[in-house]
């Protein structure tokens, strides 16, 4: 029916008008329903990592890279407990906690049962950290302790563009703060925990300049013949550890 | 193992054929769980360069690492060391090739 060809009396003509109104009132409401979660979630939020650190602006010196990743592969074969570290751009307008929770959730740091994972969460240039911590390390390492770290030793490290630094210091503050908890023998099953956590981790290296490097990690001996001049040192007596643990996502955060 | 791991090392870094580097520069990380022992080896072109406490310093701190139980960070910590001394007496040059791999054998 056209209402123009044959104008229809005014209340009847108001009728449609309000009906029109209405029809596109409505159609607005469910464009505005529908584009709410593409506007809430314009953070894109990587999937589950390989790694424990997600550099994804290339923020942090490789070398400092490849040895946090080796630190806290060392930390979860000896411990469980699992230590994720994501450096992102920005908050892409999200709000911290918000964001910083459904990236937690995303991720699931720590063994499922023991809850014992921390996530480290780096807003480069909005300037916001934020540290989440499972219920199982909770008590341990405390809001007040994951304020310290972020205050004393991550916001002045980060102000003088010591990234690296900083979280390495943090790391290590986070390991000796949560102490035993979860931890384990673990020197015996070294190399089993070792291939088990390899088969879901990408390896790893740095490149080394030409230099020449070798290593050898050796289960048993070999034999040879005589040698020859070297250069070099050995040292012995590394011990074992002992401990077990307890429940989700604590947080802290802070500007830098 | 049998014996002392210094000796093991040097049968091993021959064994591996490390020795066969221009610069005689191939340095060897070796770490025994079992044993709770290790030895860094330096080829006689490195030893001629670096002090006996640069092997020191560099024990020191794997040995901080290893007592944790953190093998993989001590042997990145130690390497990465390693390399940058070594930068100052072995600086890339033209033509370099990477004589050795860079592996880890077990």
């Amino acid at each position: 029916m056209s209402f123009r060809a044959k104008p229809a009396p005014d209340s009847i003509r108001g009728g449609i008008f309000h009906f029109i109104k209405r029809k596109i009132a409505t159609l607005a409401l469910a464009m505005t329903l529908l584009f709410i979660p593409l506007l809430a979630h314009a953070f894109d939020i990587p999937s589950k990592p390989d790694n424990y650190i997600n550099d994804y602006i290339s923020l942090l010196d490789p070398n400092d890279k490849v040895y946090l990743n080796a630190l806290l592969a060392d930390y979860e074969i000896k411990t469980s407990n699992q230590i994720f570290i994501g450096i992102f751009n920005s908050l892409e307008g999200e709000v911290l906690e918000d964001l910083s929770m459904r990236i937690a959730e995303a991720w699931r740091a720590g063994q499922l049962k023991k809850d014992n994972g921390v996530l480290l969460l780096i807003f480069l240039n909005d300037r916001q950290l934020r540290i989440e911590v499972g219920y199982g390390l909770e008590g341990v390492l405390t809001d007040a302790k994951s304020k310290s770290i972020i205050e004393q030793i991550l916001v002045p490290r980060f102000r003088t563009q010591q990234f690296g630094l900083g979280l390495k210091e943090a790391v290590a503050t986070m390991m000796k703060t949560i102490g035993n908890e979860f931890s384990n023998e673990f020197t015996e099953n070294y190399g089993q925990n070792l291939s088990k956590l390899k088969k879901r981790q990408k390896p790893i290296w740095v490149p080394f300049f030409g230099l020449l490097l070798f290593l050898i990690i050796m289960a048993n001996s070999r034999h040879g013949r005589r040698g020859i001049t070297f250069g070099g040192t050995s040292g012995s007596g590394f011990g074992g550890f002992g401990g077990f643990g307890r429940r989700y996502f604590r947080r802290r955060e802070k500007d830098f | 193992m049998e014996g002392d791991i210094l000796e093991e090392g040097k049968k091993i870094f021959e064994q591996l054929g490390m020795t066969k580097t221009a610069e005689r520069n191939g340095i060897l990380f070796l770490l025994s769980l079992k044993d709770h022992q290790f030895a860094i080896l330096g080829d006689q072109g490195i030893h001629d360069k670096v002090h006996a406490e640069f092997w020191q310093t560099i024990r020191n701190e794997l040995e901080g690492y290893f007592k944790q139980g953190l093998f993989s960070a001590g042997l990145v910590a130690g390497i990465v060391k390693c390399g940058e001394e070594l930068k100052r007496y072995f600086p890339c040059q033209a033509g370099d090739k990477n004589e050795l791999p860079d592996s880890i054998s077990s």
